[in-house]
């Protein structure tokens, strides 16, 4: 397969895996004791492993996608945080993986924390309140998430590089 | 860069990292925890005052309704501990779910119809800006 067609069919595939995520974290209940509005992150597993293996543009893309999704199924609120958080995320970690030797751990964590400050700072812009009180447990819940992103991850790679070598021949 | 598969899942130097990142967070809960308790709740849309309440005028709880972006109602119950959103006509209802605020300087928003609840004050003179 030649190189070009076969990376738009991978990062499609990517997009299609991205999207299906989300619309599965959309499906979990609201559990109490977690900060509102905080979620599992499980797309950011497709952004990360894009970052790692297609480059920036391709990751950025996921996460516009994702942004848009948002934005048609849940709102223009739920739309600019994610497509916010998203591009932040997304560049974050491709800076990780290009320029440090950081362990996949870390780069979900980074990916996760970078997501959740540019919602606050989104939450912030949007109105003015002290979200300061926010951080702590979006502190938490971002090493939390972004740990389970990076495992996942590496529990996934096998099928994902057979997939990405077979298309990108 | 280093190949995905390549890369390890944690590493010493990370978990280090990590283990920090979560001390500071449970250092900022600390001071937050210290701060005083509320003596004014401000109900804000669009970054705009449209009410404000002296929790400790209250005798009961007191319940104010707002009107936000979208035609979003949001209902706030204001007593002498503190705010709670109990009702908003949003989508996510993630300010219903924030639950009770106590402490000066916390907020419930509901960012869809841009209403924040505020709480400042303290004893005295505090000068609390954000």
């Amino acid at each position: 397969m030649k190189k070009a067609s076969g990376r738009v069919a991978f990062t499609g595939l990517l997009a299609a895996l991205a999207l299906s995520f989300s619309f599965l974290e959309g499906l979990i209940p609201p559990i109490p004791v977690l900060p509102p509005g905080a979620k599992l992150g499980l797309s950011n597993i497709v952004v990360l492993y894009a970052a790692g293996s297609l480059g920036l543009p391709a990751a950025l893309f996921l996460a516009c996608l994702k942004g848009g999704f948002a934005l048609l199924t849940r709102g223009v609120t739920a739309g600019l945080l994610s497509i916010s958080g998203g591009v932040l995320s997304a560049l974050v970690m491709w800076l990780l993986l290009q320029k440090t030797r950081a362990s996949l751990s870390l780069v979900g964590v980074c990916g996760a924390l970078s997501h959740n400050a540019a919602q606050l700072c989104a939450a912030w812009l949007l109105t003015s309140a002290a979200v300061v009180f926010y951080l702590p447990f979006l502190v938490l819940f971002g090493v939390l998430t972004g740990l389970l992103t990076g495992l996942v991850l590496k529990l996934t790679l096998p099928p994902l590089q057979r997939i990405e070598r077979y298309l990108l021949q | 860069m280093e190949e995905l598969t390549r890369r390890r899942l944690i590493s010493r130097r990370d978990s280090l990292l990590l283990a920090a990142l979560l001390c500071v967070a449970a250092g900022m809960l600390l001071v937050f925890s210290l701060l005083p308790r509320a003596s004014t709740a401000v109900i804000e849309y669009d970054g705009n005052i449209v009410a404000e309440q002296e929790l400790s005028a209250l005798a009961g709880p007191k319940e104010v309704t707002v009107e936000g972006d979208g035609g979003i109602e949001v209902t706030v119950r204001l007593s002498p501990q503190g705010a709670q959103v109990i009702r908003s006509g949003c989508r996510d209802q993630v300010c219903v779910r924030t639950g009770l605020i106590t402490r000066a300087g916390e907020s419930v928003l509901c960012l869809p119809a841009k209403v924040s609840v505020r709480l400042t004050g303290g004893s005295g003179g505090d000068a609390q800006t954000y």
